[in-house]
């Protein structure tokens, strides 16, 4: 049995709860849903957006209505999803060296722990995308040891450029755009979650899971520069 | 050849909008669109545009254009704003035929917040995700428009005998009456705060913009130490944060997010709303879901209504020419007695 809520959000959507904190299994309800309510041609549907422990679907109230849209999805929620098959793994080259990991020496030292440690910390973590937020393509990426945890900064900073590998609490990010924040930099990389441009431009699917590996910073300059 | 214009005075947030970047909320994109849906897609209904197209959106600060090549129909729908068409005052939902060295300038006026000017033709504007809404500040689709900009309308049509007024917009004044469906997480508010949205008048603060409002009232109390993962957000959400006043979001709210949400606007009147001005007052008054289901089937009817009414006022356009060409046949100088 999934434990779940259904809320309503005005005339066009309902928000469908399994918890109210960030966690596996939950995500794992969240991921089974949203694959479920995508393959299950909802009349009215607009679209699902899954987060860690919630699902909004939105719909066409001249289509469908409140009450039709929560007998519609009852019966898929806790049915077996194909969202753990369908994940895919995904490699990022991160370079963690001079210009590129602007704030390594602080976490490093806030931590307790050498430049190296946390390289060896960030690129040993096993990520899954739990969402997206923010902006676009920013995806939150859960799965940061616990030695690497560091609450974000005090005030945010202005003017992160896009592909700056960031970490804050249990979780790393990678920014897509130019943007003020709170998390810290230890590296960059060329391989972002949105890709302009790309027939497919947003990389990762929720669910998917991701690794860092080490790129050093001549590698990175040059394949940059492709 | 193209109608060209350049702009001479923009004020903040004028940009491009068309229906909205939809489906895309689930990669962390914003939808944008019009703040107020309606009228841009009358806008876009009267000179014969499919409704969900671009057309330009005007806030209060104004906008000043001068035609610098070509020649285009054109039409302004949205709050009470004066249009000055070189010298002239045209009424609050006209539709002139620009051409070239005319000057178009579009002003605050009476009441409302946002106008659209749309154009008959191709708004030349980058598309992003088959959208060409601005996308504010990420710099992914367009920016908000400055001055020097030019505008380019590819395939610009002159429609004959079409300007005028379309439609008296008197009964879009926004009244104080809001209608929200409670949720998702007023569990987390106190009762007196609950009460408090339902009873109490609320007022639009100066901190509006395309992201949302903050309004001004009772402040509302969570119930709870609250450490909510981020969920996702809808437009129309009245957003707590620890400062107590509710934040409806907007057309360019962000897609997650970890505050409480006491209840949100329909969508009917979330383009009521943002008519609305800064010191403006509104109340809040309950629905249940599938009332507010009824209230926007109700709001299709009254859409179709308003457009069989704007068709018949273009329709009167023709007449009064035809029957202005009559008379003066009748009376003319060149009639024998």
């Amino acid at each position: 049995m999934v434990d779940y809520q259904i809320r309503p959000i005005a005339d066009t959507g309902i928000l469908v709860e399994f918890g109210d904190v960030i966690d596996d299994d939950i995500h794992q309800s969240v991921l089974n849903f949203d694959d479920n309510v995508l393959q299950s041609q909802m009349k009215g549907f607009v679209e699902a957006i899954p987060a860690y422990a919630s699902v909004y679907i939105g719909y066409d109230p001249l289509v469908t209505d409140y009450v039709s849209v929560c007998e519609h999805i009852k019966p898929l929620i806790g049915k077996q999803g194909l969202a753990k098959d369908k994940a895919q793994h995904w490699q990022i080259p991160s370079c963690y060296e001079g210009q590129f990991a602007p704030d390594l020496s602080e976490v490093a030292q806030t931590l307790n722990m050498s430049e190296d440690d946390v390289i060896k910390h960030h690129t040993s973590g096993q990520y899954k995308v739990y969402m997206y937020g923010f902006a676009p393509g920013y995806a939150y990426l859960g799965g940061v040891p616990e030695a690497l945890q560091i609450p974000r900064k005090q005030a945010p900073q202005m003017n992160i450029p896009k592909g700056a590998v960031m970490i804050a609490g249990p979780q790393s990010l990678i920014t897509t755009v130019v943007m003020p924040t709170g998390w810290w930099v230890i590296g960059r990389t060329a391989k972002t979650p949105l890709q302009t441009g790309s027939e497919k431009p947003f990389l990762f699917n929720i669910g998917d899971s991701v690794e860092f590996f080490q790129l050093s910073e001549a590698d990175f300059l040059r394949q940059s520069r492709l | 050849m193209n109608a060209v214009f350049k702009i001479d005075q923009v004020g903040p947030f004028v940009s491009v909008q068309d229906k909205g970047r939809i489906g895309y909320m689930r990669y962390g994109v914003t939808e944008a669109g019009p703040m107020d849906r309606l009228s841009h897609a009358m806008a876009n209904f009267v000179i014969g545009n499919p409704e969900t197209g671009p057309a330009i959106e005007i806030s209060l600060g104004g906008l000043t254009l001068t035609c610098v090549e070509g020649e285009v129909t054109a039409c302004v729908a949205g709050g009470c704003f004066e249009i000055n068409l070189d010298g002239q005052e045209l009424a609050p939902w006209s539709m002139f035929t620009i051409s070239v060295g005319s000057k178009l300038r579009i002003r605050t006026g009476v009441w409302g917040s946002w106008a659209y000017l749309a154009f008959a033709g191709q708004l030349n504007a980058q598309s992003w995700l088959g959208s060409q809404s601005t996308h504010m500040g990420s710099g992914l689709c367009g920016a908000s428009f400055t001055q020097g900009d030019i505008i380019k309308i590819e395939d610009p049509k002159v429609l004959e005998n079409a300007s005028g007024p379309f439609y008296d917009p008197e009964c879009l004044k926004p009244s104080r009456d809001m209608h929200i469906v409670m949720g998702p997480q007023d569990r987390y508010f106190t009762d007196k705060s609950k009460t408090s949205l339902l009873l109490t008048e609320y007022e639009l603060t100066s901190e509006y913009n395309r992201m949302g409002v903050r309004l001004k009232g009772a402040k509302l109390e969570i119930n709870q130490a609250l450490d909510m993962p981020s969920e996702p957000i809808a437009r129309g959400s009245l957003q707590v944060p620890g400062h107590g006043d509710p934040i409806c979001l907007l057309a360019d709210h962000q897609t997650t997010g970890g505050y409480p949400k006491i209840a949100t606007v329909i969508s009917r009147d979330q383009d009521r709303l943002v008519q609305l001005r800064t010191g403006n007052k509104l109340r809040f008054v309950e629905v249940t879901p599938m009332r507010a289901v009824e209230m926007a089937r109700q709001r299709k009817v009254e859409i179709d209504v308003m457009k069989a009414e704007i068709e018949a006022n273009r329709v009167g356009f023709l007449q009064k020419l035809w029957s202005s060409n009559l008379i003066s046949g009748v009376v003319g100088p060149n009639q024998p007695d």
